[in-house]
């Protein structure tokens, strides 16, 4: 038998779309693992690691529920992309096996009073000032660049640091999870390598999967949240997605080597190397998540310096100001994070360090985390599809709190190796395709259309089936592509 | 013997090289790194830098080793196309690079960091080989 049909042949259907993995089919499993996904996505999942990934995160101290996969999940390190834990913040462990080495890559939707048919023949020339306002690619630098005090104070404030140099609104903060800003976080526990690293990147994009799309609202699912949120069918919206750049890197890096002695000192046994962690109520935890939420706060407000350029570039093609031309944030969220988070655990309140790797909070209706605006309908989720697929806005939903400790799915998920998917593009030309779909791309980097070309990843309507079906969110509104800047 | 070759996966990627001894096995992973990150490898160096390292084990050696070059490939721009080893053992490397100083369009794919993941150094039928995978 094939190591992938050992791996189909671990999961228990529970429904049509979630899947058990029994903690007493794998010796050292403390709690169960738990996969949301169709029959059919089930088989992708099986053809890598991923869910010997999920047996992993399974067997660390403190863990509570289950090891908690979303529809997306595939192989990643330590935890799999898709990956969520919760662990108790007594007795649990904090990991950035759990976090990632892009510490909150996140996403977040501008939105806009035009529609499809004002900025479709203008596409071309908004695609080129955007491409030239927003830097991207390979350690691509920025604008702004920072001495240390002042990158400091953007590791401490986040979000709001970017308001006071003027680059952004108000209510920008609001509409972002934690109001971009996460506290407790320490500069001082940040090394020198990954300050030099953040100092000439904020406000970049970077490469790889990371982009900034103009998107129109091609379809509405709820229209009842749909206009809550601000949602038409024909509207124009950008999205933007990245995250830490170098400095959360080096963050990552920095703290796996100082987790990995810590789990020694505390006799934590390990089994992936990559799940370095140590107590979450010990020195090197604590370390650990004051540097995190740093790199955290330094996302934040690299992509609130980016909705600034993109609001500056409608301006200068469209001759009006932003605010008339209603381009409020929708919402920021943030998919590879450890947070401190409440629970109701057995009928009682629990504090947790909650993982989501490739996950995003989804809090429902009512919460009193979810901003004023947005707490009686649940908190805006942004799933963002592969290049010249949709997108979906979604809403938190009243399972994500009783299942998934309040998270959902945060992407397509990729199915395909960046060397297949160059050997499936192998002579083709994808900005053609894509060109021909009505969807214009930009990309920096050789060689990134053809890694990131859409049949790498799985369908993106199929993951945000997975989480509607299960309740995990809602599905709210679909959104299309006209034009995509890639790094 | 080919000094290294690239693995596949799922999300990243990933280099297995091949030494006759620990300093030519560093160098070949070195040399999977850039063949993922760059888009020719260096061919001449202009301006040298010292990388001196202490690790628990080999293969915490090799992924700091690696860290290393990331840093500059990142912050400084360097890339090391000659090594002069002076010191290499399970716990300490001391080598001397000599370094090609990059443009924007030498880079190809930014490499966020060497993993621990399924990480390799073994030593076969007289020579060394190990599996780095990176996260990119």
């Amino acid at each position: 038998m094939s190591e992938n049909e050992s791996a189909s042949g671990w999961l228990e259907p529970l429904t049509p779309y979630k899947w058990r993995i029994p903690k007493e089919k794998h010796p050292g499993m403390r709690v169960d693992g738990v996969v949301y996904a169709s029959a059919e996505m089930v088989k992708d999942i099986c053809r890598d690691q991923a869910l010997q990934q999920v047996v992993n995160v399974a067997q660390l101290p403190g863990i509570i529920g289950a090891a908690l996969a979303m529809p997306d999940i595939h192989w990643g390190y330590g935890f799999p992309i898709g990956g969520v834990a919760a662990f108790d913040a007594e007795t649990g462990i904090v990991s950035p096996g759990g976090v990632g080495y892009d510490i909150n890559c996140g996403v977040r939707l501008v939105l806009s009073h035009l529609e499809d048919k004002d900025v479709r023949p203008r596409i071309s020339e908004l695609l080129h000032l955007l491409y030239r306002n927003v830097p991207a690619g390979v350690g691509s630098e920025g604008r702004i660049r920072l001495k240390n005090p002042e990158l400091k104070k953007v590791l401490e404030n986040g979000s709001a640091w970017a308001l006071q140099q003027g680059y952004g609104w108000p209510g920008d903060l609001e509409r972002t999870e934690d109001q971009g800003r996460m506290r407790g976080a320490d500069s001082g526990a940040i090394s020198s390598r990954a300050l030099e690293r953040g100092a000439n990147q904020l406000g970049t994009l970077g490469s790889g999967n990371h982009f900034l799309e103009v998107q129109v609202v091609e379809e509405v699912y709820d229209a009842h949240i749909a206009a809550v949120f601000g949602l038409v069918v024909g509207q124009v919206a950008v999205m933007i997605h990245c995250g830490s750049r170098g400095l959360g890197y080096q963050v990552c890096d920095d703290f796996l080597l100082i987790l990995r002695k810590a789990a020694q000192t505390y006799g934590i046994d390990i089994p992936d190397r990559q799940l370095a962690c140590a107590p979450v109520q010990s020195t090197e935890g604590k370390e650990y998540l004051r540097a995190m939420a740093g790199a955290a706060n330094y996302a934040w407000a690299n992509r609130q310096c980016i909705t600034h350029w993109v609001r500056e570039s409608f301006e200068q093609v469209f001759r009006q100001p932003a605010e008339r031309l209603g381009m409020h944030l929708l919402y920021d969220v943030a998919h590879n994070i450890a947070k401190g988070e409440h629970i109701t655990w057995q009928g009682k309140p629990k504090e947790v360090c909650v993982h989501r790797k490739g996950a995003t909070r989804a809090f429902p209706a009512g919460h009193p985390e979810v901003t004023a605006q947005y707490r009686p309908v649940g908190q805006p989720v942004l799933i963002p599809g592969s290049m010249g697929t949709a997108s979906y806005v979604c809403a938190g939903g009243e399972q994500a709190l009783t299942e998934s400790f309040g998270s959902t799915a945060h992407g397509a998920g990729r199915v395909l190796s960046r060397q297949a998917a160059m050997r499936q593009a192998r002579g083709r030309s994808i900005a053609e395709e894509l060109s021909a779909q009505g969807i214009q791309v930009l990309a920096r980097g050789r060689g990134t259309l053809a890694e990131e070309s859409p049949e790498a990843y799985k369908s993106v309507d199929a993951v945000v089936e997975a989480v509607h079906q299960t309740g995990l969110s809602k599905k709210v509104a679909r959104l299309r592509p006209l034009g995509v800047i890639k790094g | 013997m080919k000094p290294y070759e690239l693995l596949e996966h799922t999300a990243d990627i990933g280099v297995r090289a091949w030494g006759q001894n620990p300093a030519e096995l560093y160098q070949h992973a070195a040399q999977g790194l850039y063949a993922v990150a760059l888009t020719a490898p260096p061919a001449h160096g202009e301006e040298s830098w010292t990388i001196k390292l202490r690790a628990d084990t080999l293969p915490d050696l090799l992924i700091g080793f690696l860290e290393e070059l990331i840093y500059f490939l990142y912050t400084r721009r360097l890339a090391a196309c000659a090594w002069a080893f002076k010191e290499m053992t399970e716990n300490t490397v001391h080598v001397v690079c000599a370094c090609k100083r990059l443009a924007s369009g030498d880079f190809r794919t930014e490499v966020k960091s060497p993993t621990y993941h399924n990480l390799k150094v073994e030593e076969q039928g007289g020579g060394w080989m190990a599996e780095i995978y990176f996260d990119v």
